[in-house]
């Protein structure tokens, strides 16, 4: 536990801002009016299967997976379908998504929850529970679980089942905090997914503070409950969280490296809950933080609660906002208004003072800053300039190489908009091949 | 419903503190103290001289941007480069020439090829060699400072070519040669060694002899910004410190430069006797090694191919100052090793994964 990991080169020092990891993770409000997106997933929309003027329940399922990607649906909510509205989805799409006002008795909320003893279901039996469950792995966005467990199962032996517990972009802590607060239901989680897996190994990336914690709690768990789990302290070097540098830190190498599952402390959550309480998933840990927020805090929120609402929880803004992301400063995307809801991807929301930055303010002057800081030894300036010289055939293979991390137009001096450019490049290669 | 709509972008949402207009700015800024110290030593025309520089850099930039819309002003390179030609020029030069020096370089070096970023040489030097091959006796011009003379524009020979015509070819040291040539310390310089000595050096068994201080603290004739080696040390190490410069360049050149010096000699002395600390504080390595051949554009991006850049300049400047016409030729020596640039980063490239991109 004393040598700390961490990818070869590249990355940058972040500095960690904001300290919601300081107040204890609160239940927010439940929403008056729940918006459920359809998509809240890789795939197609759900579809629907309730009708307007419904009576929901608690965690009934309002939409059913169509085709591969795609994910089951639940209301977050006991109450009536009142209509259909279109929301924007992070990241410019647009879903359309059940309005559900609450009203009637919840099922669950306060009672005894009962335990079920899955250790006598088959593999079968408990992929399909991940599966109605509406489970969904955000390592990578969004990838209904039961679909990325099938797809790894069916590639043969897996060296090592990792649960990726780092977080080092600015103010992101919710899967840091599930760590903290759940590590005992976590290790059950991951019992249920090396029952699906079978893994040689299970590790524990983290921060090395966080992992102490976590250590000396699963080692007064009952043996027989706990899998055997390592555990690695990674550094906290943007971007040490995305699957490339967790390997390379983990294992040294990426060439022939171990075939390895990755998943993260919320989607293991959500198999345990999925599973062990039956519960489908309708509630995320949600960092509210930035700048802007009067009262920064971890929330379990409904899925499906507007955004607005778990700002206003927060104590409000400190002054008017400038930009509201969901997820991370550097990955996530930001969101046109309030009224956008938490999403069975989301883990954070956060107002910043200051409006986006006005992006191509000056030239490239060539200084290699980020040929230094890629974490893919990618060059970001040559493919920059490949892309702006020939739109649409830019930069061939290697584009699909970056993984978006951002951390070139973060360092740039001149501010150019590398990661937006090779993110619209990729997006026209992906229609361009389904076409 | 709530209808707050705020602006949408692509991520990153955060940036790093430094941009090009910050970089350019922080450099002006640790140069302030070498243009002080230059007006303390030559009095207030080495500010006539620079500002007329920079004045003409900004006015170019800006009518260039105007023809080819879209300004470029905001980005403080060409108040940068009108500063850089300002520091080269000698202080009581005729003001015409900062003025058309300054135009050449952001006019035809930098604008003609595109621009920021695009320029193959650097401006500021391309700026000064125009004025050096236009104006060469104007150029050569040195003046006494006011501290040794006590009065402005007495003229006098830099300590350089003052070793180079007193000295000829002998076993002569050149700290040996100004002294026996009468070159005129000054009285705080005298102080200032007897200081060091008495304080820090007699404590390591060493002795600094006199005059190198002289050399040091820039009292001594010279282009403007070239002489306080002691304020552009302090900046350069604020550059190091804040990463707007990178170490590998200005290390590997006065690396290979002393390396030569010392064992194929300086002007006027013999082999293997070289005065590598008169080599670098008598003439203008230290402003163009740390502020010129690290300039972004015109250097290499690739880390291996800076490293060759870096000892092609210092060994330049050993050729020029060894054997060449002018008693330095630092400026041309960073102008010949950008235009190998090109080829440098052909042969190694940057190790990166996007090869076969071009």
């Amino acid at each position: 536990m004393n040598t700390i990991a961490s990818f070869r080169s590249g990355g940058i020092e972040l500095v960690q801002a904001g300290e919601p990891d300081l107040a204890p993770t609160k239940n927010a409000f439940l929403p008056a009016i729940a918006i459920v997106a359809l998509k809240q997933h890789a795939g197609q929309a759900a579809r629907c299967i309730v009708a307007d003027g419904d009576t929901v329940k608690e965690g009934q399922v309002v939409g059913r997976p169509q085709g591969p990607g795609s994910s089951s649906v639940h209301s977050p909510v006991p109450g009536i379908v009142r209509g259909r509205a279109t929301v924007s989805l992070p990241g410019g799409e647009r879903s359309e998504a059940l309005v559900i006002s609450m009203e009637g008795s919840f099922e669950r909320l306060g009672r005894r929850i009962e335990r079920f003893p899955w250790r006598t279901l088959s593999k079968g039996d408990l992929l399909r529970l991940l599966e109605d469950k509406g489970a969904i792995s955000n390592l990578p966005e969004g990838i209904p679980l039961s679909e990325k467990i099938d797809a790894a199962v069916k590639t043969g032996r897996l060296d090592a089942l990792v649960l990726n517990a780092i977080e080092t972009e600015p103010w992101l802590c919710s899967e840091r905090r599930i760590l903290a607060d759940r590590i005992a239901d976590l290790a059950e989680g991951l019992d249920i997914l090396s029952k699906l897996l079978s893994p040689a190994r299970i590790i524990v990336a983290g921060a090395q503070e966080d992992l102490r914690k976590a250590a000396a709690t699963t080692g007064s768990l009952p043996r027989e409950y706990s899998p055997v789990i390592e555990f690695v302290p990674c550094a906290k070097r943007y971007p040490q969280e995305l699957p490339n540098q967790v390997i390379e830190a983990l294992f040294r190498k990426r060439e022939q490296a171990p075939r390895v599952f990755m998943i993260s402390p919320s989607t293991t959550l959500e198999a345990f809950e999925s599973v062990v309480f039956n519960r489908p998933v309708i509630e995320r840990y949600i960092t509210v933080a930035g700048e802007s927020v009067m009262n920064p805090s971890i929330l379990k929120a409904r899925v499906g609660t507007p955004i607005g609402d778990l700002f206003e929880e927060c104590g409000g803004f400190r002054g008017a906002p400038g930009t509201i992301i969901m997820n991370g400063p550097l990955r996530g995307s930001s969101v046109i208004d309030l009224d956008v809801p938490v999403m069975k991807t989301t883990s954070a929301i956060l107002a910043l003072a200051g409006r986006p930055e006005r992006r191509s303010r000056y030239r490239c002057m060539r200084c290699g800053r980020c040929i230094e800081a890629c974490p893919e030894s990618l060059d970001p300036a040559s493919l920059w300039k490949a892309a702006e010289r020939i739109p649409g055939n830019e930069a061939q293979t290697h584009l699909a190489d970056c993984t978006l991390c951002g951390v070139c137009a973060y360092i740039c001096p001149s501010r150019l908009p590398l990661t937006e450019v090779f993110a619209a490049a990729r997006r026209a290669r992906k229609t361009g091949a389904s076409r | 419903m709530r209808r707050e709509a705020f602006s949408v972008s692509g991520a990153p949402f955060i940036s790093s503190r430094q941009t090009v207009r910050s970089i350019s700015f922080t450099i002006v800024v640790t140069l302030v103290p070498v243009v002080l110290w230059s007006m303390f030593l030559f009095g207030p025309t080495t500010l006539a001289v620079i500002g007329t520089a920079v004045a003409s850099a900004v006015a170019v930039e800006f009518a260039v941007g105007l023809a080819r819309g879209g300004s470029t002003i905001h980005d403080g390179t060409a108040v940068l480069t009108g500063l850089f030609v300002g520091l080269g020029m000698p202080p009581g030069v005729p003001l015409f020439i900062p003025a058309l020096a300054t135009a050449f370089a952001i006019g035809i070096v930098k604008c003609c090829f595109g621009g920021l970023g695009s320029n193959w040489m650097n401006p500021a030097l391309a700026g000064i060699a125009f004025a050096h091959a236009n104006w060469p006796a104007s150029m050569t011009a040195w003046v006494m400072p006011r501290l040794i003379t006590g009065v402005e524009g007495i003229s006098g020979a830099t300590p350089l070519g003052f070793v180079r015509t007193a000295a000829g070819p002998g076993g002569v040291s050149a700290m040996n040669a100004l002294k026996a040539g009468g070159y005129s310390g000054s009285a705080l310089s005298r102080a200032a060694t007897g200081f060091l000595n008495a304080n820090f050096f007699d404590r390591l068994g060493a002795r600094l002899p006199d005059g190198y201080m002289d050399l040091l603290l820039g009292i001594r004739p010279g282009c403007i910004g070239e002489t306080a080696i002691i304020a552009l040390l302090a900046g350069s190490v604020l550059l190091l410190v804040v990463k707007i410069i990178r170490w590998q360049i200005p290390a590997t050149a006065l690396l290979v430069f002393a390396a030569l010096i010392r064992f194929f000699g300086d002007t006027g002395s013999s082999p293997f006797e070289g005065d590598v600390l008169f080599a670098i504080s008598s003439g203008s390595v230290v402003l163009v090694l740390f502020y010129m051949a690290t300039d972004p554009v015109t250097s290499p991006v690739s880390r291996r191919a800076s490293i060759v850049y870096a000892a092609g300049i210092g060994a330049l400047m050993f050729l020029f100052r060894r054997f060449g016409l002018y008693s330095e030729g630092t400026a041309f020596a960073v102008l010949i090793a950008n235009c190998l640039v090109p080829v440098l980063e052909e042969v190694l490239p940057v190790r990166s994964r996007t090869r076969g991109t071009k």
